[in-house]
């Protein structure tokens, strides 16, 4: 018999005990409904949850052959899950391609709980959540004319959002109510998602600037 | 003003050298003139006021103000009244035995200490008129009237020549005063300015490093005291070093700032700003303003993010650098900035020609802006 809840319900992968364990006692607010210690785990259990709060980093000694990285973000979400990524992992290109193998979001353990909370809130509403330092490469790709598809307004939400405004922020300096800015950056995030999916590591190492191989072995194949 | 003076006691002696020969042989036909008396206290009045102006002016070293003007004037006209009856008529002209023209000629080249034009106009005039009733005995036919007014014109012209170039002296002389002042003024400024810049950063650290717990041993934090430090000592013993003039661009100058703050939950984004060159003075300046505004969020936002984003435009105009955190912010119409803000950031970077824009909303956060737009060279 599951209970029944108001709210989002999360679920959290992450290989340290310690972690699993505190995580929603950190976090009283949000419904978790489970945690695992791996992805082959999680996908077995199967619980009723929205969002499935996943670290990058889940092979060690006990589970060498355990999924990881982009290709545990896959399987997840080919599983019918949310995934907000939440780990030590900084570098903006890895990052980057987590939200191309389909993490909504991306949230720094380093940030504070109640950053932390409203981010996973966010994901479970459907709203991604892209670093700064990686909004900061989307402006890249769509100065650069790799990224075409974006109106207007959606670049200026991006602008700002790249700058690390807050939509409340952004709503006294556009004129524009919050959801509306919401709404502009859900569309954008989910352009720039499909970008990220469809188009090859070779052709956004060029975008970039970067050098070919650059990213091929970080990008989810 | 000095050199004016030096004009118009020159005048004095000069006419006093001219006078003092036909005074010798004046003084002993005294007794053969009609008016005795009066001929010889005219010349003792001409002498005297000679010296005396003369005197007056050296020891001031100022031209006589406008009371010993009027005073002057007054004593010439009333020698040139006087001269009809104490100077024949062929001797008025041509000879310094009637040396009124003469005396009132040296009187009407020192005037300049009357500014007011119209009492000028009235003192030069009256010369004149006192001056063609003394000569006008000697108009007998059409060339004695050109040579008269050709005397009268002497005095029309030349005194305003004279007054006008005393004019212009004085005028160019109080520009260089005023110029001088206001480079004193200037110099004194930039010291100041200079004092603040090199020790704002630094007392900032200090009271950082004071507030902080000194157990902590906080690395960045030690680091960035003892290059500010360092900066304080160069000041200090004036040995600035000359600036270096390599170029750098945005991207790394930010990039480098934010490296310092890393115990700020600081993130730099600065992938546009690459292809943005420095020249080396604007990359100090802005990187000295950026650590200024960093030291402000340390010291005062409690921010749980702060992002430092640095764009060239997109038509390649200029660039932009915005400094974001979404601390407790304040009101930046009741809010007084410090030195900090006001010296270190805003007039040192308008010197660079970089705007900067504050906006601030309580609870939300601070964004900085600082914004350069290059201007488009005309070939």
């Amino acid at each position: 018999m599951s209970e029944v809840t108001s709210g989002p319900r999360f679920t959290h992968v992450d290989d340290a005990t310690v972690m699993r364990a505190s995580l929603s006692l950190l976090l009283p607010d949000l419904t978790f409904v489970s945690s695992h210690g791996s992805v082959e785990e999680l996908l077995t259990a199967r619980p009723e949850a929205d969002v499935v709060i996943l670290d990058l980093h889940l092979a060690n000694t006990g589970q060498p052959d355990a999924s990881q990285g982009t290709t545990a973000i896959r399987r997840i979400v080919e599983s019918g899950y949310r995934v907000c990524v939440y780990s030590q992992e900084e570098r903006r290109f890895v990052l980057a391609a987590c939200l191309a193998a389909g993490a909504t979001g991306v949230v720094s353990k380093s940030a504070s709980l109640a950053e932390a909370a409203t981010a996973f809130r966010a994901v479970a509403a459907g709203e991604p959540v892209i670093p700064p330092g990686i909004t900061g490469l989307i402006e890249v790709l769509v100065r650069r004319r790799s990224i075409t598809v974006l109106t207007p307004r959606q670049r200026e939400v991006l602008a700002h959002r790249a700058r690390g405004l807050t939509y409340a922020e952004m709503s006294r300096s556009m004129y524009l109510s919050e959801s509306t800015l919401r709404g502009y950056w859900m569309e954008l995030a989910q352009l720039v998602s499909e970008y990220l999916r469809e188009t090859s590591p070779g052709d956004i190492e060029h975008a970039l600037g970067l050098r070919p191989g650059d990213l091929l072995d970080l990008w989810p194949g | 003003m000095r050199l004016v003076a030096f004009f118009v006691a020159g005048m004095r002696l000069a006419t006093l050298a001219q006078m003092a020969p036909s005074l010798l042989t004046a003084m002993p036909a005294l007794s053969r003139v009609d008016h005795p008396w009066l001929t010889g206290a005219s010349w003792i009045l001409a002498t005297g006021m000679l010296v005396a102006i003369t005197a007056i002016t050296l020891v001031t070293r100022r031209p006589p103000g406008v009371p010993y003007a009027v005073l002057d004037v007054a004593v010439a006209v009333a020698l040139l009244i006087v001269g009809l009856w104490t100077v024949p008529v062929e001797l008025r002209t041509g000879t310094w035995v009637g040396f009124q023209l003469g005396y009132a000629l040296c009187v009407s080249c020192g005037l300049s200490a009357v500014r007011s034009r119209w009492l000028w106009m009235f003192l030069l005039a009256s010369l004149a008129v006192a001056e063609a009733v003394y000569i006008a005995p000697t108009v007998d036919g059409w060339a004695d009237l050109t040579a008269a007014l050709s005397t009268c014109l002497t005095l029309l012209v030349l005194g305003p020549l004279a007054w006008f170039g005393c004019q212009t002296i004085v005028r160019i002389g109080t520009e260089a005063d005023d110029a001088r002042r206001y480079a004193a003024e200037a110099a004194k400024a930039e010291e100041e300015r200079r004092a603040r810049l090199a020790i704002h950063n630094g007392t900032a650290m200090m009271r950082l490093l004071v507030e902080t717990d000194s157990a902590d041993g906080n690395g960045a934090l030690r680091s960035q005291a003892e290059v500010e430090l360092n900066r304080m000592r160069a000041y200090l013993s004036g040995q600035t070093p000359p600036p270096v003039n390599e170029a750098t661009n945005l991207a790394a100058v930010v990039t480098a700032v934010g490296a310092e703050f890393d115990d700020l939950p600081i993130t730099v984004v600065a992938d546009l700003a690459q292809d943005v060159a420095l020249p080396r003075d604007l990359a100090d300046d802005l990187a000295a303003a950026l650590r200024s505004l960093l030291l402000n969020v340390r010291q005062h936002a409690r921010a749980g993010r702060v992002v430092l984003h640095a764009a060239e435009d997109e038509d390649g105009t200029g660039w932009e650098v915005t400094l974001h955190d979404d601390g407790i912010g304040f009101d930046t119409s009741a809010t007084a900035f410090g030195v900090g803000l006001r010296e270190v950031v805003v007039e040192q970077l308008a010197r660079s020609g970089v705007s900067v824009e504050i906006s601030s909303i309580r609870d939300l956060g601070t964004t900085v802006t600082l914004t350069r737009t290059t201007v488009a060279e005309v070939s």
